[in-house]
């Protein structure tokens, strides 16, 4: 069985998507991108649909725009000698779509799923149904925009009635559209907008202001050359897209014309707070129809429960603001609004293919998970987000000679330090034969199942002694402690990569000591008397600099030792070399110095 | 947690007793027999064999279908920062064109020109080729016309002025050449 596909038939720009997995996903087309002009051109007999169109639309007579705006008329498109209704205009766009899925998924589509504005009445409802039909396609579904993107954004996953405001500012369609969600279906309230309102709108009045400044300034007109226009339209483009991320676009435009005195640059920076004020109007103008969408449906701000944003122009920084500032809400704007529409109508297709009931729910780990090492640092061995079922180990080793128990303290959390997480569990792996630190191989080994249960196991590799706990996925965190707890680490992550800093420092100085006083009872005599001296000198200033809270004189004191303890590791390893050497000409099997190259990190210390 | 996993026991144990005293309700009328429960287990099992084999399709055709994707995002992988170079050498394409009959500019020009085409060389190298479109039949797939012009002896629709070059990166369009074309 084929994939039903969804697609979002729009105004200005068309979008594709299907399911995969669990989630929707849009698809690029031959040209690599994600959506395609709502365009159509005939030339020389043959049908052209998207860029290719939409570059003939000043020169070429036979190309149709904005068809969508004709759905359910008598209209008919003159074109190609012919007359085309706008149901077989739009077939072309939906054929074109077809195929890029087709190609993506390497079978046929002969099913969709299509979104129309939630205003559309029977006609032009019907009028796109039938538009599929002559694609090729059978509409499974005619679903509304808004409720497309309330299912993108996934407002259906929740027992609760909620009403939803959709603010669609699109290319060049402005769509405001109430909704009420309540027992798993969405009925549309009140809907409002302005046809004739887009981005487009607002890349003309950066273009009309960088002409003016520049007639101002050098007395040419760039509105004449059709060339220096062009120009201007891509950098203005570019400057309203920058300035969704930056707080200033520069706009440079050299040899953009020629003037009396020979060529002229055009050289602009553009704030993003002249933008809002050449804009203000537009955004201003949005305005009206939310009100009118709020007071049709007999409602005020406060009834609103989320803000969903669509279309690419959303992402203008003043949108938002007027939106939070009418509406007394931060709008919902975690989906790219160029495809939310179509992703929702993926997702109305994977319910109706059967596809997203059936498919098993996988489930993900909310926070990571780990244990407590050495100094108190929590070392993470599941991240957050990991699907389930799921399992991973790693080896870790003791942190002091002769130690005879690990202790495991199993955290659930996002902050780098063991006590600002959750404590899940504890236990001791006991019995482990007196060795050197860091000889010990204990194998920590986590395994959460399909249910959320998470299984730990620590087992010496030396003995296959193990010891391991069980811990229930009910961990007793709501949804709500989950997100304060990625909060916290988000908001906390300068100061605890402070405290890590000084965890991970204090753990170097400590390997550092042992290390050189392993060198120097391993070299013995061959150490000199002042190399001796020097040595435990400097263990001893850096013993006293780690009771200290002073991080830079731990290191500096850290480095000292370090330089001594290199030249006694460099002479420690040629000895060794030469023992190796002569065990070697002996032909005789010898322990060969320890490499202790499995040791990720290192357990605290038993008390 | 062991408190937890107790809990989760008692748990168990009520919904085992749960299931017992309905079983019992109902055996009284009928009693499934074994074939039936054979049938009806064989039949479950038939399912979540079906859906195991769906699932594992569906991973083969995922893992296909992003393999397809990672070889085609390599291939293009430099088409972004390529595009954003060609703005600035338009911009040294209009500057070489503004260059008078001083000698001692065109010299200097001669060397722009050569590092121009230094750039030009390092894009070819990673797949940007120019497209050709002067004197060519208007063809909207590389050339987008923002002007025409009538001229005398012309037939319609030729390219009579390259106004920005356009480029094509491998076998796709960067940005179309901008012309003006004949009437």
């Amino acid at each position: 069985m084929g994939k039903i596909i969804g697609i979002d038939l729009g105004t200005t720009n068309s979008c594709v998507s299907i399911m995969e997995g669990n989630e929707a996903k849009v698809i690029a087309n031959a040209e690599g991108a994600r959506t395609t002009p709502s365009v159509v051109a005939f030339k020389d007999g043959e049908i052209q649909v998207g860029e290719v169109a939409k570059r003939q639309v000043i020169t070429n007579p036979d190309t149709v725009s904005s068809i969508k705006r004709h759905m359910g008329t008598s209209y008919k498109a003159k074109v190609n000698k012919k007359e085309y209704t706008p149901q077989e205009i739009s077939a072309m766009i939906l054929q074109n779509l077809k195929k890029t899925a087709e190609d993506y998924l390497g079978q046929k589509v002969t099913e969709a799923v299509i979104t129309v504005p939630a205003y559309f009445n029977d006609a032009e409802r019907q009028a796109t149904k039938d538009a599929g039909k002559i694609a090729g396609l059978d509409v499974k579904r005619i679903i509304n925009e808004p409720t497309a993107a309330a299912l993108a954004y996934g407002i259906d996953k929740t027992d609760k009635s909620q009403t939803i405001l959709v603010y669609d500012l699109g290319g060049g369609t402005f769509d405001v559209s109430i909704l009420e969600l309540a027992e798993g279906t969405f009925e549309v309230i009140s809907t409002a907008g302005d046809n004739r309102l887009g981005g487009d709108d607002f890349d003309q009045k950066i273009i009309d202001w960088l002409v003016s400044e520049f007639k101002r300034e050098t007395s040419v007109d760039l509105s004449v050359d059709k060339m220096a226009v062009q120009r201007l339209k891509d950098a203005a483009e570019k400057a309203k897209k920058d300035l969704s991320g930056i707080t200033s676009a520069h706009i440079s435009l050299p040899f953009i014309s020629v003037g009396p005195s020979g060529p002229v640059h055009l050289e602009k920076t553009l704030s993003r707070a002249k933008f809002n004020e050449l804009t203000g109007d537009l955004v201003e103008k949005t305005m009206g129809p939310v009100r009118r969408a709020l007071k049709d449906a007999s409602m005020t701000k406060n009834d609103i429960h989320q803000v969903l944003l669509v279309g690419g122009s959303t992402r203008i920084p003043a949108v938002q603001d007027a939106i939070k500032l009418e509406l007394g809400k931060e709008p919902n704007k975690t989906v790219n609004p160029d495809e939310v529409v179509a992703m929702g109508a993926a997702i109305q297709a994977g319910v109706l293919a059967g596809d997203v009931k059936d498919v098993l729910l996988l489930d993900v780990t909310p926070l990571s998970l780990g244990i407590e090492t050495l100094g108190g640092v929590f070392t993470k061995l599941i991240e957050r987000n990991t699907t389930i079922p799921t399992s991973k180990s790693q080896v870790f080793s003791t942190a002091a000679d002769n130690q005879p128990a690990v202790d495991l303290h199993v955290l659930q959390g996002e902050r780098p330090m063991a006590n600002q997480n959750k404590t899940l569990g504890r236990f001791q792996l006991t019995d482990i034969p007196p060795a050197r630190r860091g000889i010990p191989q204990i194998e920590v080994s986590f395994d959460i199942d399909a249910n959320g249960i998470v299984n730990v196991k620590a087992k010496d590799l030396g003995t296959g002694k193990s010891q391991s706990i069980t811990i229930q996925n009910d961990s007793g965190l709501s949804d709500k402690d989950i997100e304060r707890m990625v909060k916290e680490a988000e908001e906390n992550a300068e100061a605890d990569a402070l405290l890590k800093e000084d965890a991970d420092v204090r753990n170097e100085a400590d390997q550092l000591i042992f290390a050189a006083e392993k060198a120097m009872s391993d070299l013995k005599d061959q150490v000199s008397d002042s190399e001796k001296e020097d040595t435990e000198a400097k263990i001893k200033d850096l013993r006293k600099a780690l009771e200290g809270t002073n991080l830079e004189d731990i290191k500096a004191k850290k480095d000292a030792l370090n330089e001594v303890a290199q030249a006694l590791a460099t002479k420690a390893y040629q000895q060794a070399q030469q023992a190796q050497e002569a065990a070697n000409s002996n032909n005789v099997a010898d322990d060969s110095p320890q490499d202790d190259t499995v040791v990720d990190a290192e357990f605290e210390e038993v008390d | 947690m062991t408190k937890k996993s107790k809990k989760e026991d008692v748990v168990e144990e009520t919904t085992q007793s749960e299931e017992g005293i309905i079983e019992e309700e109902v055996a009284i009328p009928k009693e499934p027999t074994s074939e039936e429960i054979i049938s009806e287990l064989q039949e479950q099992i038939r399912n979540l064999k079906n859906e195991l084999l769906k699932q594992h399709a569906d991973l083969d055709n995922t893992k296909k279908r992003l393999e397809k994707e990672r070889i085609t995002e390599r291939k293009y992988a430099a088409l972004d920062v390529s595009k954003a170079l060609l703005t600035p050498i338009d911009h040294l394409d209009l500057a070489l064109n503004h260059v008078g009959d001083n000698e001692l500019v065109q010299q200097f020009a001669q060397g722009i020109e050569m590092i121009k085409k230094q750039f030009l060389k390092v894009l070819e190298e990673e797949g940007v080729s120019e497209i050709d479109a002067t004197n060519e039949e208007y063809d909207p797939n590389f050339h987008q016309a923002i002007m025409t012009e009538k001229i005398d002896g012309i037939e319609p629709n030729k390219v009579t002025e390259v106004l920005q070059k356009g480029y094509l990166f491998k076998d796709r369009l960067i940005r179309p050449a901008i012309v003006k074309i004949s009437e």
